[in-house]
């Protein structure tokens, strides 16, 4: 038996098992990948480990022993630790006091020959300390820095040496990579590289394939609450047969794109020096300027918070401009609102579903016309026309294959995947001359993704034009003709989808290449 | 004119002293996460508490005792409430202020065949209260504006130091800003966010059962209806004002006291028409305030829909 592992552990949720009879085997010093869908039961099995959640059935061991951890601060102190994928940090304090936090050292005062304990904290121990702790591994953190100043990156080693501070033995990483850029990831994996020789076990959970080829000794799989088998990372364990174990059937990593070609000499929409500034006053989208042609997609890579989604609330006209122009067909429709874009011809599938897409208490019927409510069939005189809203439900639900739990149930009652396909249903069946696209496929499963990028080149193939944000780079490098990359607000470089590296990508969207454009201009006007 | 200067001064700081009070121990309840909606109440409890208790014991002590108590209850009760129950903090608050501004008038008619005026004069000798302070007295000008005031003044500025380094120096104040900031990262190394929440309460409780004995022991000597005048309100409002940061806080605490001093001021010198024109004057300066700090930033927003954080 290893240093961490379960006995037939189950969780249920009322009806729900969200978790079957996990036997679960993790050796000490191994870096161990646990892989699946979203909805799988990763973060489930982890909770339950971790003592946030407690286990319906079955038992927990640590190093051989039964435990039952009823908070994470037991787990902890039994000596396994966790990363969450939302950090767990308090922006205003300083690194330092983010990682001594509940543990702070305090300061002491001579009396005699007696030691007194003082109620104050002493920093310049506390930043002694860390800086200590940031050398022997060797990570690129100050620790007087605060949190709000820094990277995301920088971020997730501060949530990793507040676990190593506390002298874990077992590290969860739960998606460690979701919200890094290519480099990051490379230095990550070498850290976690680095404590395994540490003698650390480690654990990482995800759903992206790449790195866990990378770093992992065993990887195992876990497909709708059950762990379907655990195989040794070798030459046998592919991307592919992961995906199908992880899927339950063969599915395309990579959708094939068509050989018709790009429309060059038609320009459907043009962007030309749009500019915005966000609510501190900072300019977060700096003289945005591109072209999309019929026939194409262009995508915009980029790490998150670099102003991706303040560009498309400006796109979407949820957000006020300080400049620019956005033309459609050559027709100005910068600061349009919403419902006037999509007159126009604009379909939009926002950022986040939940709030700017869907309305999570209405019915999939109502959710299936929104934003196009005010089309002649759907509303006369101020009346809506249910029996037509219904028939319009009945044809999507059929051509978009959207599964549904009863004739017409509220959008909150959808999974994550089914509730994307409402938005991509709306916006597609309208036949929009333009689609403005944000995190397409964030947080759905395989099989929904493969369908959503399969309507996205489908569209394309129409002779529409296509915008494209996304974090997942895999996505855009497949779907996408053209791409650019956004840096700080600005486009920081423009390639064709062919002619790039990921590892290019990934030097320009960390800022520390970029391409020149205004100055080629110039040199070309003298 | 030089005259008017200084006892503008004076009355600014004696103006401000319950703000800053109430001020400094809301920042806490505040910063952990808490709409600490009840303020009002605590000082409206803690004025009518000290007076009635004053007058039913003839001991001033027992007054002081009760108002600290009842303001205890109180923030209790508030607790209770949002803390445990994970109830909306700004309705508990309401039910609270309106509470408190219902049971004195019923229990002063009831007991006390009053209409609305308790006098402890007896019990209370409002000229014994200023404290002559030895060198101070003997600086002209800064005499004037500094000596001379009630104990509780020269303490407010010794709590707002102690509080101000608990905030930023000792666990309780780190562990205070985090449950506010990120819940989850408090929780996650075992810091029990209620009961931080719990301590801010009771600090809160005691500052503004302080605040409401300087209204009515060092200053008054009564209990009157409406004697709090908003003044929980107007902390709440200096709080989010200076961001919920001890020093800042206070400073626009200082601002509200100074205009309440302008007002009691200006009311000498003109007719008694006037006077309660005049009394608008403090609220005038909390929208004032709010305007000006509050509106660039209404006007920073760039989104149309929702604002941006």
């Amino acid at each position: 038996m290893g240093i961490i592992s379960t006995k037939n552990l189950t969780k249920k949720f009322g009806d729900f098992t969200a978790n079957k009879e996990i036997n679960l085997d993790i050796e000490a010093g191994e870096i161990r990948a646990i892989i699946g869908e979203n909805g799988a039961g990763k973060t489930t099995l982890m909770n339950m480990l971790y003592g946030v959640l407690q286990p319906t059935e079955g038992q927990i061991y640590f190093e051989e022993k039964p435990v039952t951890f009823h908070t994470p601060k037991d787990a902890i102190a039994c000596g396994l630790g966790m990363v969450h994928q939302h950090f767990r940090l308090s922006p205003s304090l300083t690194v330092y006091e983010n990682i001594l936090l509940g543990v702070e050292e305090m300061k002491t005062a001579k009396v005699g020959n007696k030691k007194i304990r003082l109620p104050l904290i002493d920093n310049k121990a506390e930043y002694r300390i860390i800086d200590d702790l940031v050398r022997k591994y060797n990570f690129n953190l100050d620790p007087g820095s605060k949190i709000k100043d820094l990277s995301v990156g920088a971020r997730q080693r501060v949530e990793i040496l507040k676990m190593l501070y506390r002298d874990v033995k077992v590290l969860v990483l739960d998606e460690p990579t979701a919200v890094l850029i290519p480099q990051e990831i490379e230095e990550l994996i070498k850290e976690i590289l680095e404590l395994k020789k540490a003698g650390k076990t480690i654990i990482i959970i995800t759903h992206k394939l790449n790195e866990v080829k990378m770093c992992a000794d065993y990887i195992s799989v876990m497909r709708r609450g059950e762990l379907v088998g655990t195989v040794p990372n070798d030459e046998n364990a592919t991307r592919e047969s992961l995906a199908e174990m992880m899927v339950g059937r063969p599915v395309l990593l990579r959708v094939q794109k068509s050989e018709k070609p790009v429309d060059r000499d038609k320009v459907v929409y043009e962007v030309n020096n749009l500019s915005a500034r966000d609510g501190a006053g900072r300019e977060v989208v700096k003289n945005v300027s591109f072209k999309i042609h019929a026939n194409e997609v262009l995508g915009v890579a980029g790490i998150e918070g670099n102003g991706q989604s303040e560009l498309m609330y400006l796109l979407t006209g949820l957000m006020k401009s300080t400049g620019g122009s956005v033309k459609l067909n050559g027709e100005e429709i910068l600061q349009l609102h919403p419902d006037e874009l999509r007159e126009k011809g604009i379909g939009i599938i926002p950022e986040d579903r939940y709030k700017q897409g869907l309305c999570l208490s209405l019915p999939v019927s109502t959710n299936l016309i929104t934003g196009y409510h005010k089309q002649k069939r759907f509303c006369k005189a101020g009346m809506m026309n249910f029996r037509e809203i219904r028939k319009n439900k009945e044809e999507l639900v059929k051509k978009y294959d959207i599964r549904l739990s009863g004739t017409d149930p509220v959008v909150s009652a959808l999974s994550g995947g089914n509730g994307q396909k409402v938005i991509v249903a709306r916006e597609f069946s309208n036949d929009p001359e333009v689609l403005l696209a944000s995190q397409p496929t964030r947080g759905i499963d395989v099989g929904a993704t493969e369908f959503i990028h399969q309507n996205i080149l489908k569209m394309r193939d129409e002779g529409k034009a296509v915008f494209l944000i996304s974090s997942e780079l895999t996505e855009i490098k497949s779907l996408a003709d053209r791409i650019i990359v956004i840096y700080d607000g600005e486009i920081v470089g423009e390639f064709l989808e062919e002619e790039v590296s990921f590892h290019e990508l990934g030097l320009y969207m960390s800022g520390a290449k970029r391409m020149e454009r205004d100055s080629e201009e110039t040199v070309d006007s003298k | 004119m030089l005259n008017f200067i200084t006892n503008l001064l004076f009355y600014t700081i004696r103006q401000a002293t319950p703000l800053l009070l109430c001020t400094v121990g809301g920042v806490f309840v505040q910063k952990a996460g808490t709409m600490n909606f009840a303020l009002e109440a605590a000082i409206n409890t803690s004025c009518f508490a000290s007076i009635v208790f004053t007058v039913i014991t003839g001991n001033p002590v027992w007054g002081v005792c009760s108002a600290i108590l009842s303001c205890l209850l109180l923030n209790a009760l508030f607790g209770v409430f949002v803390v445990n129950c994970k109830a909306n903090a700004v309705i508990i608050g309401l039910a609270l202020n309106l509470l408190m501004q219902a049971v004195p008038p019923y229990i002063l008619s009831a007991f006390f065949d009053s209409r609305g005026l308790l006098l402890a004069t007896d019990y209370i000798d409002l000229g014994s209260v200023p404290v002559d302070v030895p060198i101070l007295r003997s600086i002209p000008v800064v005499s004037d504006i500094f000596n001379g005031h009630t104990p509780l003044t020269y303490a407010t500025y010794l709590i707002i130091a102690v509080l101000t380094v608990v905030f930023y120096k000792t666990k309780f104040g780190i562990y205070t800003q985090v449950t506010g900031e990120n819940l989850s990262a408090a929780e996650a190394v075992g810091i029990k966010t209620d009961h931080i929440k719990w301590i801010a309460l009771c600090i809160s409780a005691v500052c503004c059962a302080l605040s409401g004995l300087n209204l009515t022991f060092e200053q008054v000597g009564s209990y009157s209806l409406d004697m709090s005048s908003a003044r929980g309100l107007i902390c709440l409002s200096a709080i989010n004002c200076g961001r919920k940061e001890p020093v800042r806080s206070c400073v626009y605490s200082f601002i509200f006291g100074f205009t309440r001093a302008l007002q009691l001021m200006i009311s000498n010198y003109v007719s008694p028409d006037i006077t309660l024109v005049m009394e608008v004057v403090p609220y005038l300066m909390i929208i004032i305030v709010f305007l000006v700090t509050q509106i660039p930033e209404a006007r920073r927003n760039t989104m149309r829909i929702f604002s941006n954080e």
